[in-house]
């Protein structure tokens, strides 16, 4: 939130951590002494909870990244699953059932916890997981974790992880990072979640430092990292939610990463502003889904659906992000293995943008001269101007949507509550095919007025949608990956003919990144968050 | 024009002037000055009107082959991140102001003397507990008032219009209050109370016809600062609400693209800018005319 | 006299309490699911709500509103979980080094300003000093603001564009272009006033005596006019400082400013209403503050308000 300068920056550094004497030695040659301190902002208002149960926001799982290790994760800057590739984090090995049905997983020996908190065992695993699995919890990981039918520890080093039905991504939604992220039982259990939120201790390559309130969090080097003391003494990780304020402290050289502002143009203006910034953009990013309430009329109508999907015109939002947004033709983006391309679809079902259409289908639905509805909408930069331009696009065909702006938070927790007749969702899943559909498209999930329901914003299933549902059952029942990927590609045909939701678009993560500071490896897919352990800076 | 910083929330220093015929050409022959500010009013006033006619695009229509484009034959002012054009924005912003400008010192005009006609009439515990609570409200800025009731109230024209008026209440009590007790000292009043007239028809035939020139000064005093309250509140999110223009929230998204184009906040400022000079400069004259003393 | 007056503040910041009470409680929307998210199981939203008190009857809500204020306590944030009585401790200094030194500026370039224009009434000094000055009046503070920052900050790059600094040369180097905006607005006011005044008191007998008597126009202007003058502008100041203040707000927000005002309008946007409330209260206390000081200010400096009482 603020300007610091070299002084302001050492000041700290000789305060807080033993490097008083590299202090000493950089502030005498203040030109060419290497930084030392990483300065990061990320988009939000304040720090929510550090503690990966908990956590919600990417803003805090960024620093979560960095404070602490998961069990395996895909290689650095991509979303790569295969077993060869995987980077075990935690563990030496892991293994997997013919039924795909048993996990077991053996620990790395000696792993520290900071702070002196000890080693990291196979218990803590236990406790973590069966915290996160417990409902009196309330975990907001809960929900991915529901194939996991017990977790055992078999001896010091050796996790089993018993599954209720076959799994062949397992990996992918519970063991990988924010969710394979591992706590000390013994801090867990001598503090409440709520200290532990704004005070995590992990085993990553950072440690847990404290919140200033203007310079956001801020985590040091942790000296027994077992996999080598990363290269950078300090991070500060801040919180800055206006886009305009991340990018002037950027273009000024106040800050080394920023989150960026996913805003039509934003892009282009930054390159024009700073020609030699480094972009990490993360493809597909994030998956951002339309949802028609089909609890509400006229969203019951299918032809009422139908024409507002005409009414898109998913071309102009994607040239209006300026290559940072995607299109995606089925539920799934052409990304991911099982994805639908636009030629293997039907031509009914590839909804070119056709206004004449659209009108006609509301006439058809008895809605010759439209309707106008009201919406509440998170202000946030990258939700607020795709609806800006849906509505806009919906405006020519005579639907007059009316957007109330609101906090980012609070749109999160009305909309669960069944609010809104059309809801924009955007996530960041991994390339599972199965993924999406379980968490948007499945009867189970329809989001409930009490707030106790899922993401399944349509009701779809629970309203209309004969078969879908019985087809997502099928495909994850099924051990082997290419039948679970067929079923659910005919779960999508059925989806997209009856258009409960549809993915309007891909949108990248974009991070603005200093091109003096080096990562380790080049970002190219991944939740938007990335790995400081290699970081360094050159001249 | 006067020195004092009457609109800014000084209580106008008008007390109980008697009512003269102030005519719209008598404000406009007063000085060339003038005549200006009554002139752009007057085409601010065409413009908000004839705003479909005489605006070239449609405000809200997006066209992304044109995003963020500086000034042009085509778009005068440019185009905003959607494609916009900022001229028509512009153009279109002066509805929300002007609308609010006039309703909310109409209604705070309304109330205001209604509750300090009553207090000021009656006198007594009334008149104690309104002095007392318009002096607490008296004591803010109108725009923080106009913030805290747009906060519990949530945006929206209505809402503003209410959060506005309400700022502007005790300057109306104030002055209504204090003209009825000048107008109630007088003889006649005690000769009709005398004469068995009902407190209704005094107030009604003697005392609003009485006060009613003083008022109607205050309330043109006030157009200019509504105008700069709406366009701070809708700067600050809480006014008129995107998609629609608003000279307010035209800045607040030309802010996250000036490092490109400046242009939507230069054009959109500009206007609030001479809107709220004319405003000032007319109301300013009015209160010269009914009040010469005033002058310095 | 001034106890008179510390109770009348004192009654002042009771009604002004309840005011922001009042106004709270009718802010729409569940701060209990706002502030928890997305999973928030019905249990936790019940602690939740009896954790904040927020299942009480309304007067009792509103009794322990009092209680709270007086302890200092303003709870903690519903978003951030953050104690707000710190938040305050760390935003209140930025806002209050804004307010001050834009009102020095004002000051130093406003009443010089008045006085030139007022010496030279009429003549081209006097013309332009008034135009700026009527700019100034007229132009909304965050125009002014986004400007100064496009030009100083931007195009320039002479100025840092966000955030307060930390340490001291940090802090005033971060104050020069808000401050500079706010006092710009505070100097239009001030030479306004400044202007008015000294007119008003040029006009008077003993001023003409003054003259008549051959004592040269600086000394009178100085000696005797413009001490007399400064009356009408020290209490016109009190009105102006609060102006400025709610201007504070949207400059907080243009320069990413730490301070009350954007805890208002984070808390506003986030329905955090702890923070709104407590960032109101703030704001209403500063009223009061500077409504009384000014009162007291006044009775000092005129004495015949101390003989006869009451302004």
């Amino acid at each position: 939130m603020r300007k610091i300068d070299r002084r302001t920056l050492l000041a700290t550094a000789s305060a807080t951590a033993a490097v008083a004497a590299t202090a000493e030695t950089a502030s005498a040659q203040p030109a060419t002494a290497p930084r030392n301190t990483i300065r990061i902002a990320v988009s939000a208002r304040n720090v929510f909870s550090l503690d990966p149960r908990r956590s919600v926001q990417n803003a805090d799982q960024f620093s979560g990244r960095q404070i602490f290790d998961s069990i395996m994760d895909p290689p650095y800057g991509t979303f790569d699953l295969d077993h060869g590739n995987i980077v075990k984090e935690l563990i030496e090995s892991y293994d997997i059932s013919e039924d795909t049905r048993t996990w077991t997983i053996k620990l790395k020996e000696g792993v520290q916890f900071h702070k002196g908190h000890g080693e990291l065992t196979s218990d803590d695993v236990k406790f973590t997981y069966d915290q996160m699995m417990d409902p009196a919890f309330g975990s907001s990981q809960r929900v991915y974790l529901t194939d996991i039918d017990r977790v055992e520890a078999v001896d010091r080093y050796r996790v089993v992880f018993h599954l209720k039905r076959p799994n062949p991504t397992f990996h992918a939604a519970c063991l990988i990072s924010v969710i394979g992220s591992i706590m000390p039982r013994k801090v867990l259990e001598s503090t409440t979640p709520e200290a532990f939120a704004r005070a995590p201790v992990g085993s990553g390559p950072y440690e847990f430092e404290r919140i200033d309130p203007g310079r956001g969090i801020i985590m040091k080097a942790f000296e027994g990292y077992h996999a080598g003391r990363p290269p950078i003494d300090m991070i500060e990780s801040r919180y800055m939610a206006d886009p305009t304020a991340r990018t002037l402290a950027f273009i000024k050289g106040d800050l080394d990463i920023i989150e960026g502002a996913r805003l039509p143009g934003w892009v282009a203006q930054l390159r024009q502003q700073k020609p030699d910034v480094v972009l990490d953009q993360t493809r597909p990013g994030s998956i951002k889904t339309l949802f028609f309430n089909m609890s509400r009329k006229p969203f019951d109508d299918v032809r009422v659906r139908r024409a507002l999907r005409y009414g898109i015109d998913r071309n102009v939002l994607i040239q209006a992000f300026g290559g940072i947004a995607g299109a995606s033709w089925g539920i799934n983006p052409p990304e991911f293995p099982g994805g639908f391309t636009e030629n293997e679809l039907p031509e009914e079902l590839r909804y070119h943008h056709d206004p004449a259409k659209a009108k006609a289908l509301l006439a058809e639905a008895g809605l010759p001269r439209g309707f106008r509805f009201e919406i509440i909408m998170t202000q946030r930069e990258d939700y607020a101007s795709i609806m800006l331009m849906v509505q806009d696009m919906w405006r020519q065909i005579g639907v007059d949507m009316t957007i109330r702006t609101i906090d980012h938070t609070t749109y999160h927790a009305e909309k669960d509550k069944n609010v809104n007749a059309v809801v924009l969702q955007s996530s960041t899943f991994a390339p599972v095919s199965t993924q999406i559909p379980v968490a948007y498209y499945r009867a189970s999930a329809a989001v409930k007025a009490d707030g106790s329901g899922d993401q399944n914003y349509s009701h779809y299933g629970a309203i209309g949608g004969g078969g879908v549902d019985a087809l997502i059952e099928r495909a994850l029942d099924e051990p082997d990956l290419a039948r679970r990927q067929q079923y659910i590609r005919d779960a999508e045909l059925k989806i997209l003919s009856d258009m409960p939701a549809f993915t309007i678009c891909t949108l990248s993560f974009v991070y603005a990144r200093n091109p003096r500071l080096r990562l380790g490896f080049d970002v190219k897919a991944g939740y938007a968050r990335y790995r400081l352990s290699k970081a360094t800076f050159v001249s | 024009m006067s020195a004092s910083g009457i609109a800014l929330g000084a209580a106008p220093a008008i007390v109980a002037v008697r009512p003269q015929r102030v005519t719209l050409w008598s404000i406009v022959a007063k000085d060339w000055v003038t005549s200006i500010g009554v002139l752009f009013i007057i085409l601010l006033c065409i413009i908000a009107i004839a705003a479909p006619w005489i605006a070239p695009f449609d405000p809200v229509r997006q066209n992304m082959m044109a995003m963020s484009r500086p000034p042009s034959a085509q778009n005068w002012f440019g185009t905003d991140r959607y494609g916009r054009d900022i001229l028509s924005r512009v153009i279109y912003g002066t509805r929300p102001s002007l609308a609010l400008g006039i309703a909310a010192p109409l209604l705070a005009g309304v109330f205001g003397t209604l509750i300090g006609v009553l207090a000021g009439y009656f006198g007594g515990w009334i008149d104690r507990v309104t002095g007392r609570l318009s002096d607490v409200l008296m004591a803010f800025p109108s725009l923080l008032i106009g913030i805290m009731i747009a906060a519990a109230l949530g945006p929206g024209f209505t809402n503003l219009v209410v959060a506005i008026a309400f700022a502007f209440l005790p300057r109306f009590i104030r002055v209504a209050r204090a003209s009825t007790m000048s107008v109630r000292s007088e003889p006649y009043i005690d000769a009709a109370i005398a004469a068995g007239q009902t407190h209704t028809r005094i107030l009604l035939s003697h005392v609003l016809p009485n006060i009613s020139g003083p008022l109607v000064v205050v309330a043109t005093l006030w157009v200019a600062t509504a105008i700069r309250i709406e366009a701070s509140l809708s700067f600050l999110g809480l006014g008129t609400q995107p998609p629609e223009p608003s000279w307010g929230n035209i800045i607040r998204d030309g802010l996250t693209e000036m490092l490109i184009s400046p242009w939507s906040v230069i054009s959109a400022g500009v206007a609030v800018t001479v809107c709220v000079l004319a405003f000032n400069m007319v109301g300013d004259a009015i209160r010269d005319l009914l009040d010469p003393q005033s002058k310095d | 006299m001034i106890v008179r007056r510390i109770l009348d503040a004192l009654i002042t910041v009771f009604l002004v309490l309840t005011f922001v009470f009042v106004a709270m409680r009718v802010l729409p929307g569940d701060p209990a699911v706002a502030a928890l998210g997305d999973y928030a199981t019905a249990e936790q939203l019940a602690a939740f709500r009896e954790r904040f008190g927020l299942n009480a009857p309304l007067w009792q809500q509103y009794v322990q509103f009092f209680v709270n204020i007086a302890r200092l306590d303003f709870g903690t944030s519903l978003i951030s979980g953050e104690s707000i009585a710190m938040m305050l401790a760390v935003n209140l200094p930025y806002t209050i080094e804004l307010s001050v030194v834009a009102m020095l500026i004002g000051i130093v370039i406003g009443v010089p300003a008045g006085v030139i224009s007022a010496r030279r009434r009429g003549k081209a000094a006097d013309y332009i000093a008034r135009v700026l000055a009527l700019a100034g009046f007229c132009i909304p503070d965050f125009f002014l603001g986004a400007l100064i920052l496009i030009v100083f900050g931007l195009q320039l790059d002479m100025f840092p564009t966000m955030g307060g600094g930390t340490t001291f040369d940090e802090r005033l180097y971060h104050l020069v272009l808000p401050a500079m905006t706010l006092g710009l607005i505070m100097a239009a006011f001030t030479s306004r006033l400044t202007r008015s005044a000294l007119l008003e008191v040029l006009k008077r007998d003993y001023v003409r005596t003054a003259r008549s008597k051959g004592i040269a126009e600086h000394w009178v202007i100085y000696r005797h006019a413009l001490r007399n003058a400064l009356i009408p502008v020290v209490t016109g100041f009190g009105i102006y400082i609060l102006t400025m203040l709610s201007g504070s707000i949207a400059i907080e927000l243009i320069f990413s400013r730490p301070g009350v005002g954007s805890m208002l309008v984070d808390g506003i946007t986030a329905r955090d209403y702890p923070m709104v409330q407590s960032g109101l209260l703030v704001f209403a206390l500063f009223v009061v503050v500077v409504n009384f000081s000014m009162d007291v200010l006044y009775t000092l400096i005129d004495p015949r308000l101390r003989a006869g009482g009451g302004r």
